[in-house]
């Protein structure tokens, strides 16, 4: 990587890259008048513009004038090798290099997006600039001195046939150069062996159709000119599913198909003379080109904007999960207290059990009866036991997030019913306060769950320097009738303080001793992503109060 | 049969006669079960509760010499209702069960009169060791 930037950077990679635009420069000019018609000075397209155009952009602008340069010595080479007259050589070769360096000019300065980023403002601009502007406007300064060199002798018509043989340039070159060099600099992705079937079939299609239509066909006043438009269907074929490479590749053999077969008396051409056949020809591929590249190009944007929403989403999912797995070990945290608790009385009776039933036997006393009934107490309570950890497995393991409605009433008897351990732990009372016909929400009830859990706990924590007699979690819910449910956890503790409050739910945050600060980060993140809100207030009368909205399932 | 929530005034087992008494409280019908199984096969006759009131109620007209109190319980813990036998029947001895080790509770309920402070699963020879000491100083 860093030899090829030196390379690419070095002074005689540069002279080399500069005498290489020359080359193709000449050889694009030697094509150009090829492809003029017989007995005239018409030029259907005009290759060496692209040339210069694409390595204008490609190309740093402070090497500009060395690449312009090149590409002057090369065209005037070509015109003395031509004989032509050496002042009109020279004004030729100031007026193409204004042109080009105009319209890269142009383009350089108004389209940002690199070329896999081109949108369709991109598209029109570039047609405005390239195809337009630039081409139709130096067109009067170039239909003037060719009329003064004595070229020509209609001043409009020189104007037009000079624009629209540039503009023509702009739509079929350009766009597929562009493309080539960035193939060639290892842009684009790699093709599917389904893609190259399709894209063979594809140009198979365009050479045997143009094969018909411009080689087979005779041009003259039997042909239909509706026989121009049938390579239609295959360029919107191209342009639909090969994007702009495929539009601009399809363009470009289309195009020298035409000009072979205007060149050579076939196609649908009814008119006999050159240039109003190339005229047509011209306005065909502008007309046919020009939509169909702004076609692909709003497709292609289509199909971006569809992949980053779908990595939008994707995200969004990711960070889900995260909260998800994040809520769930979290909880497993806050359970641990609730979760030995419950365990340890199956357990506890099991070995109880056990060893009644062994003083039974020891002391001559184990009738059968009593027995049986110890050993079915026994499996009992170990099927609690086991009851319990699957319980807990349930609820803990790494799972998708699954939304139901829940009743938040039942949520919270249940979450008073899982911190009575940790209650009792802090000697403190817990209350709930619920409100009659509570309209159900629509969540993950493991994550609800895990924010009520986390808001009492803190609660429990920040009640420590309260008497004991007075430590009490009032957990209350209220339907605020506006299609929201509210929770609200009061403590009767220290309260929150200014200072605290604007930072409560950043991450790592705490004004616990051990604390990680995550907690009430998660429980924001949970709240929010049920549409809901959190907020803490200090009470009046002393202690904390943490209360979140979340919206109320909608009634059918 | 064990009682629950209060639904049923009273023991539930009634005392007799032959060997000691022992009386419990705990909300958890497995452990309450278990544990008094466990006092029967040493002999002693069981009269367990569900709920702390109910077995005040029982206090106010029979003597406790012992009682097994569970610490955690969900209308009224152990340290609360240590508290009432302390005022109404300072002669009964106590001995606190619990699911986990808590030195403050232990330092607590200890210096408030408890004879023992057990972890549970509980250990029989500790356990029986606790009751008979318990009843000895009775």
């Amino acid at each position: 990587m860093s030899t090829e930037k030196k390379r690419a950077g070095s002074p005689a990679w540069i002279v080399l890259q500069v005498f290489l635009t020359g080359v193709a420069y000449y050889t694009a000019t030697e094509i150009a008048w090829a492809l003029c018609f017989p007995n005239s000075k018409v030029s259907l397209l005009f290759p060496p513009h692209a040339v210069l155009i694409v390595i204008l952009l490609l190309a740093p602008r402070r090497h500009w004038w060395a690449y312009t340069l090149a590409t002057i010595l090369a065209h005037f080479f070509a015109t003395q090798q031509a004989h032509w007259p050496v002042l009109y050589a020279l004004h030729c070769e100031a007026f193409d290099a204004v042109q080009n360096v105009l319209a890269a000019a142009g383009i350089r300065l108004f389209i940002k997006s690199p070329l896999e980023r081109i949108t369709l403002r991109d598209a029109i601009v570039f047609v405005l600039i390239a195809v337009i502007i630039v081409p139709f406007g130096t067109a009067f300064w170039g239909a003037a001195f060719t009329i003064s060199n004595g070229f020509g002798t209609r001043y409009w018509v020189e104007w037009r046939n000079l624009g629209v043989s540039n503009g023509v340039t702009a739509v079929v070159l350009v766009p597929a150069l562009l493309l080539v060099a960035n193939r060639l600099a290892g842009g684009g992705g790699k093709a599917t062996p389904a893609r190259i079937i399709e894209g063979s079939l594809l140009a198979l299609g365009i050479v045997m159709v143009g094969t018909y239509v411009f080689a087979i066909v005779p041009a003259g006043p039997k042909t239909s000119p509706a026989l121009l438009y049938a390579p239609i269907p295959l360029l919107i074929w191209a342009a639909l599913r090969f994007g702009l490479s495929g539009i601009s590749a399809a363009m470009l053999l289309v195009t020298f198909e035409a000009i072979w077969g205007a060149m050579h008396g076939h196609g649908p051409f009814l008119l006999q003379s050159p240039a109003e056949n190339a005229l047509a020809l011209q306005m065909f591929l502008i007309v046919t080109g020009t939509p169909l590249m702004f076609l692909s190009v709003l497709l292609e944007d289509d199909k971006r904007s569809q992949k980053a929403l779908h990595e939008v989403e994707e995200e969004a999912r990711h960070h889900r999960e995260q909260i998800n797995l994040l809520s769930r070990v979290s909880l497993l945290g806050e359970m641990t207290a609730s979760i030995a608790h419950e365990l340890n009385q199956p357990l506890s009776a099991i070995v109880s059990n056990a060893n009644a039933g062994m003083r039974f036997i020891d002391r001559g006393r184990g009738d059968p009866t009593t027995l049986h009934e110890l050993l079915v107490d026994v499996a009992t309570d170990g099927r609690r036991a086991h009851d319990i950890i699957q319980n807990v497995r349930n609820t803990i393991k790494k799972g998708y997030s699954t939304r139901r409605p829940i009743d938040l009433n039942e949520l919270v008897t249940k979450v008073a019913h899982v911190v009575r351990p940790d209650a009792v732990g802090h000697s403190c009372e817990v209350e709930t306060l619920l409100a009659e016909d509570l309209p159900p929400i629509e969540g993950d009830p493991v994550q609800i769950q895990q924010v009520l859990v986390n808001l009492v706990s803190n609660a429990f924590d920040a009640m420590r320097e309260t008497p004991p007699g007075q430590r009490k979690v009032e957990i209350s819910t209220a339907g605020n009738g506006d299609g929201e449910v509210r929770l609200s956890v009061r403590d009767h503790g220290t309260g929150i303080g200014r200072e605290a409050h604007g930072r409560l739910f950043d991450q790592f945050f705490t004004t616990k001793e051990h604390g990680l600060g995550m907690g009430l980060t998660i429980v924001r993140s949970i709240v929010e992503a049920h549409g809901g809100k959190i907020d803490a207030e200090d009470v009046a009368d002393g202690g904390a109060r943490f209360h979140f909205t979340l919206p109320a399932t909608k009634k059918t | 049969m064990s009682q629950t929530n209060g639904t049923k005034v009273g023991p539930d087992s009634s005392p007799t006669d032959v060997g000691e008494v022992c009386y419990l409280v705990d909300d958890d019908p497995s452990v309450r079960k278990s544990i008094s199984r466990l006092l029967e096969s040493e002999g002693f006759k069981v009269c367990s509760f569900a709920e702390p009131e109910t077995f005040l109620n029982h206090l106010a007209t029979n003597p406790v010499r012992l009682v097994v109190l569970d610490i955690w319980m969900e209308k009224m813990s152990g340290m609360e209702l240590l508290a009432h036998l302390c005022a109404r029947s300072p002669e009964t001895r106590v001995i606190f069960i619990t699911g986990h080790e808590d030195r403050a509770a232990e330092a607590t309920v200890m210096r408030a009169g408890a004879s023992a402070f057990l972890i549970k699963p509980l250990d029989t020879d500790k356990f029986f060791a606790a009751v008979r000491n318990a009843l000895r100083q009775t």
